[in-house]
Formats: C-alpha cells, structure tokens, sequence
C-alpha cells in the first residue's frame, strides 16, 4: 500500500483541472462498479502492430505504468532475433540462439500476444483486423512494424532471391544464418561484396560493421579473401573510426588491404544484379561475387503504407512529443518506421522512443499531462575483437522538435587499447541489459 | 478549486485504496522516471545490470551518483561514454535522476527479498 499523505493529495490534485477531473472519475468507478466500471475499463484499450524493438517495449512500459492498460500485442512470428549483434553470428563470434528472443515473459506480465498478421487497420473506427478475422477495438494503437525493402531498385533482386540466395540479413534471423553459411562455405580467396543501401536505413553504421566482422574472420581463417563494399553515399556514420580501424586491423588503403570501399563519387551506386552469376553491376562496373550480400534501399514497413500513415513519403511523419501520426488521430508510429530525425534509426532510438510513447498514452488515457520527454541513442559498433567504439546522444523536445542537446554526446574519441577493449564489453552489456528490458 | 475540494472530500470518504488512484490521476509518470528510463538501455531495467561490464546503478548513495555524473561531465573522472552521456543534463535533471536511482532496491537487497519468499516459512533465517 503506497502512503499518501493529505499535504501530497492537496499538492497533487491541485496540479491541473484535468488531473483533477480524472481523480473524480476514478473515484465514481471506484464508488460505483455496476455504473462505470464497463465505460471505463473500455476507455484504455491499447493495441501494439509489431513485436520488434519499439513494439516489445512499449506493452512492457505501458504495463508498467498503468497495470490496468488492456494492451495487446500483435505480432506475425513467435521467435525474434534482434538485427543489433547479427553481425557477431555473421562474423562467427556468437551463435545465431543468443541472439533469439520470444514472448513467454511479455504475457507473463499481462500483455495479450496474439501471434497473427494485422490486414487492415480502420483509422474512422478504430478497428484493427488480422488475418484470422479477430477485430480489435483500440482506443490507441501503437505501429511499430519496421522497415521494408524496394527490391525493385535493384534490377534482379527480389524477396525471393533474398531468401534463397542473395540474402539482405537487415532482418535478423534466416537470413541471418544463410550469409553465415553462405561465408563458410566460401573459399580462401574469394569475394565478399556488400551493396551498401542510401539513406536513410535501419542501422546506419550496420554495414561497415559487418564488414569489419567478416574481415576479422576472413584475417584468422581465409586471409586470402577480400571484401568489396559498392556504396552510393559519400559518406557514412562512424566514418573516421572505421577508416581508422580499418588501416589498423585489416590494412585498408594498401594493396594487400582486405576491404575496399567503394563510395559515390568513385561509382559505388548499384542498379543491377546478375543472380545465376551474383555479378552486380554499379556505375563503377561489374563486380562478381563469391558471397553477395545486398542490403536495398528501405521504408516503413507494409502497414504503413497500407494505413496511409506515411502520406507522399518512405516513412511516417508524427508528433515529436507523443509518436501521434500527423495523418490519423490515435494511431502512434516508433521505431525505424518514424520520422524521428535528429535520432537515428536504432534499437537504442525504438527502446528510448517507445518509452515515451508510452507515457504519453498512459498520461493521455487517464487524462493526466505527461513529463518533458528524454530520449537517449547509444549505438556500438566492432570493428575487430577487443576494439569497439560507439556514438551516443542525449535528445530533448524543444519548440514541437526533438533536439539533440547540446554539448552532449558524439563519437569515440582517438584510438586507446584499454578504452576499447571497455567499449567491446559495453556493447556486450547494452546487449544483455536492453534485451532483458525488452523481452525479460 | 473547487474541484481540488471536491476530491478532498471524496477521499475522506472512501476506502484509502482510492488514494492510490487520486495519486495516480496526478500524472502516470514523473520526470525523474521519464529521464531514468532512458538508462534502462545500458543500465538496466530498474538500474540492474545483466553485465559483463556496466556497472548496476540502483540502490548507490544519491551523493555519490550525482557527484559521478559530474565528474564525468568536467571529464574528472575518465571514462568512455558517460562523458558524452552526463553532458546532456541539466543540474535539475541529475539531482532528479540520482534521487530516483538512490531509492531502488539494490542486486544485494533483490536477492535477498528473493531468498526471504522462497524460504519464508522457515521464518527464522535472516
């Protein structure tokens, strides 16, 4: 039984009329059952369209805040794999199960998980339909339904061909598991080429981490072999901590250099791929493979378009405070499918922004104003064993605008052994305590 | 005001469960756990670490854990992220966030209370 004192009471009920209002139809519920108790127990009535990072999150934060939230979770498969440490298994350094992830512990603490695909979503009626035709009313619903691809962009590339055997692995999991199988079983001397996506994409440093994995596998048991990366950005995040990390572990910029970079003013934008011979042809020329590995332009996963909740763009526009669709009232979109600029499109970025999400949907449905919101964006890349490196933020809300605050955050500073070898077992911890924090 | 009076009333009245709610219709979260659940990320959920190097932060002495946030912040104290992480802060928010993180259950006292359920019917072990 938490203590109140009358002196808190006072204090508290004093704080807005609005507060004041819901504490009075509280205590009419509270009063009353057979009158108010069914209107009320309707009125808070979430629905989540996703179980990845930001989806996870958000019913077990929603639970947390207002135990009596009905929150529903759906979500179209029962195993998860983070796409955050993908490319450790990819490199060899961690098996693809401690990256696996279910949902036991999420309906332990009341969440309703109903694992199906969501075929329509009416904004007018607020009425979510799935494939096995159950209708679910929301008061709120809460999209976090990722990322998508536009195979299209690349001539030849499809889901099929991704699945089978030119894998994207930007979602964890199968794929995952092929591009692993895909790098063993290639011979010394052979080819790796990663087709590098624009921006904006899910993970920006991703691809350059991958690479650096692969060429620390590549340097202990196929020294031989080489990695190409065709990209068609000037730059990339991390840039100078990878070149430098590069130059020191893998020999970048000499002739014996196991990774070459191949960016847009040197011709690295790819148009179009040869399967049968896993040949890409970028503005720089042809590039036979041995392992190829595409990872395509991106949006905001199916149902966002599907929902309209992305209007004339890739991804959704919403409010910056509460992750309300800017089109439809009621519907919130976070993770990787948002608009959510200056934060990057990270697991850090949807843990952080489902958390205020959520308390601005606890707070709105129990008529209480919520707190300024915080986010903060911690992301950690490996450029090699024992050498790990980071770039952080701290976001404020300013003027309807999430901010970067200044004079916070920014990149790993100059190489120093003992600092990384540290920021390799942080990037271990945040793996552990993030993941605890979404699916524990 | 009137309202203010209204609910006053209200909670003189009924069973003292409805304080909780009355309490609760003031906000659902406050800041200090709006600014504390960004650190679940690395931290830990509730300032508990699963490691194997971040080091758990609940349940340390508000002092101290203000006092590192500062030192991390003047670069004092060396470290790898949290000098990039303290300086987003404002005093407020620190005070706030040490408050918040001083008042939760440490590893030691969770195991402890864990240890006291499983074996209360012995009653006797403490």
């Amino acid at each position: 039984m938490t203590q109140i004192s009358r002196r808190d009471l006072l204090k508290g009920s004093a704080i807005t009329a609005v507060g004041a209002t819901t504490g009075l139809a509280t205590i009419a519920t509270a009063s009353d059952h057979s009158k108010h108790s069914h209107a009320k127990t309707n009125s808070k009535r979430v629905v989540i369209v996703g179980g990845g990072i930001g989806g996870a999150t958000a019913a077990q934060y929603l639970k947390r805040m207002d135990s009596s939230i009905d929150v529903t979770l759906i979500e179209a498969n029962k195993d998860y794999h983070t796409c955050f440490m993908s490319n450790e298994v990819i490199g060899g350094v961690r098996p693809l199960k401690s990256i696996h992830f279910t949902y036991d512990k999420l309906a332990e603490k009341g969440v309703k998980v109903i694992f199906d695909s969501v075929t329509e979503i009416d904004p007018e009626k607020q009425i979510i339909t799935t494939k096995d035709n159950k209708v679910l009313r929301y008061d709120r619903a809460i999209v976090s339904p990722g990322i998508d691809f536009k195979y299209d962009d690349i001539e030849g590339y499809s889901k099929e061909v991704a699945e089978t055997s030119i894998p994207h692995a930007w979602k964890a999991g199968p794929q995952t598991a092929l591009l692993r199988k895909q790098l063993e079983e290639m011979k010394d001397g052979g080819t790796f080429v990663i087709v590098a996506p624009p921006n904006p994409f899910r993970c920006p440093p991703g691809p350059y981490e991958r690479a650096s994995l692969v060429a620390a596998y590549f340097k202990k048991y196929k020294p031989n072999s080489k990695i190409v990366i065709l990209d068609p950005k000037e730059k990339f995040s991390k840039f100078g901590l990878f070149m430098d990390g590069w130059k020191r572990h893998y020999g970048y910029g000499t002739d014996d250099s196991i990774i070459t970079w191949i960016g847009k003013d040197k011709g690295g934008a790819v148009s179009k791929v040869d399967v049968a011979t896993k040949t890409v042809t970028a503005e720089a020329g042809d590039f036979k493979a041995d392992v190829l590995n595409i990872i395509p332009p991106q949006t905001a996963g199916p149902i966002a378009f599907e929902t309209d909740l992305v209007g004339d763009l890739d991804w959704c526009s919403v409010d910056h405070k509460t992750f309300e669709s800017t089109i439809h009232k009621n519907i919130h979109v976070i993770g990787d499918a948002s608009i959510a600029s200056p934060m990057p499109k990270s697991g850090y970025s949807a843990n952080s922004q489902a958390k205020v999400c959520a308390a601005a949907i606890a707070s709105s449905l129990n008529g209480v104003p919520m707190p300024d919101p915080s986010w903060v964006n911690t992301c950690y890349s490996i450029i090699a064993p024992k050498d790990g490196v980071s770039v952080a933020m701290v976001y404020a809300y300013k003027d309807g605008k999430i901010i970067k605050v200044k004079g916070s955050g920014g990149l790993t500073g100059p190489y120093n052994a003992e600092d990384r070898k540290r920021e390799e077992l942080y990037a271990h911890s945040w793996f552990n305590n993030i993941t605890a924090d979404i699916f524990g | 005001m009137k309202q203010t009076k209204l609910i006053l009333i209200g909670s003189v009245l009924f069973a003292s469960s409805i304080f909780v709610n009355v309490a609760h219709a003031t906000t659902i979260i406050d800041r200090a756990t709006m600014l504390a659940n960004t650190c679940a990320g690395c931290h830990g959920t509730n300032g508990i670490s699963q490691g194997p190097l971040t080091p758990s932060i609940a349940g340390l002495p508000k002092s101290y854990l203000s006092e590192s946030m500062h030192d991390f912040a003047s670069g004092k104290r060396a470290s790898t992220v949290m000098q990039r992480i303290a300086k987003g802060y404002t005093e407020a928010d620190i005070q706030a966030l040490s408050e918040y993180f001083s008042k939760l259950p440490d590893e030691k006292s969770l195991k402890a209370a864990k240890k006291e359920t499983n074996h209360s019917h012995h009653g006797h072990n403490h």
